[in-house]
């Protein structure tokens, strides 16, 4: 497997996805975003969570 | 349906519904609780997928994606559908359909690019492997995301 093959793998594992997807409802709350923005955020949680099914 | 279900309950009602269902899933994905949500335990049938490119993948979207033939190892989507019915307004509605539906289609794009497959293994195990946390950390930031668009839209 080369470095790259290897780098890429580690950025798509669910662990890391999941990161920006339930770390950014933390920073969006921080920065007070509007709330269709924040709906978004939820569906994208619950959708994420619901993919060990896929 | 939940602009309808809006207008028929009073106001105080609507989060004194909501919250306490917030509280159970919490507990449910950090594996406090144990209790069965709603799911249609099917999975789409091979045939549907065969019936081409574009009807086929179209038709498997849909009914994977609206749980109508799938299973459902989260609580996550019962409480969103639950504050879509109970608090959240119709464009809030359609923005959090267009996150949910993202969510599934890159979990589902992840897995191909991760496993070279549509096969999955390799993904799916990680994930099993690290379900709980990753469990409790979409439902923390459902609900933060919930509690944060609800109050302030």
């Amino acid at each position: 497997m080369t470095a790259g093959t290897a780098a890429r793998r580690t950025m798509l594992r669910p662990e890391t996805l999941a990161v920006p997807i339930a770390g950014g409802a933390w920073a969006l709350a921080g920065l007070d975003a509007p709330a269709l923005v924040m709906f978004l955020w939820a569906g994208l949680n619950a959708g994420y969570a619901n993919s060990g099914s896929t | 349906m939940g602009g309808v279900l809006q207008a028929l309950l009073p106001g105080p009602l609507r989060p004194a519904l909501l919250a306490p269902a917030a509280a159970a899933v919490l507990l449910r994905e950090a594996g406090v609780l144990r209790f069965a949500v709603p799911e249609n335990r099917r999975l789409v049938p091979e045939h549907v997928v065969l019936r081409g490119p574009v009807a086929g993948a179209l038709q498997f979207g849909f009914e994977m994606g609206t749980g109508m033939r799938t299973y459902s190892p989260s609580a996550l989507p019962h409480l969103l559908l639950a504050a879509l019915l109970l608090a959240v307004p119709p464009a809030g509605a359609l923005a959090a359909a267009t996150g949910f539906a993202a969510a599934r289609w890159a979990a589902a794009a992840a897995t191909v690019a991760h496993d070279g497959s549509t096969r999955g293994g390799s993904w799916d195990a990680r994930w099993r492997t690290a379900h709980r946390p990753l469990a409790l950390a979409t439902a923390l930031a459902t609900v933060i995301s919930l509690a944060c668009g609800i109050s302030g839209g």
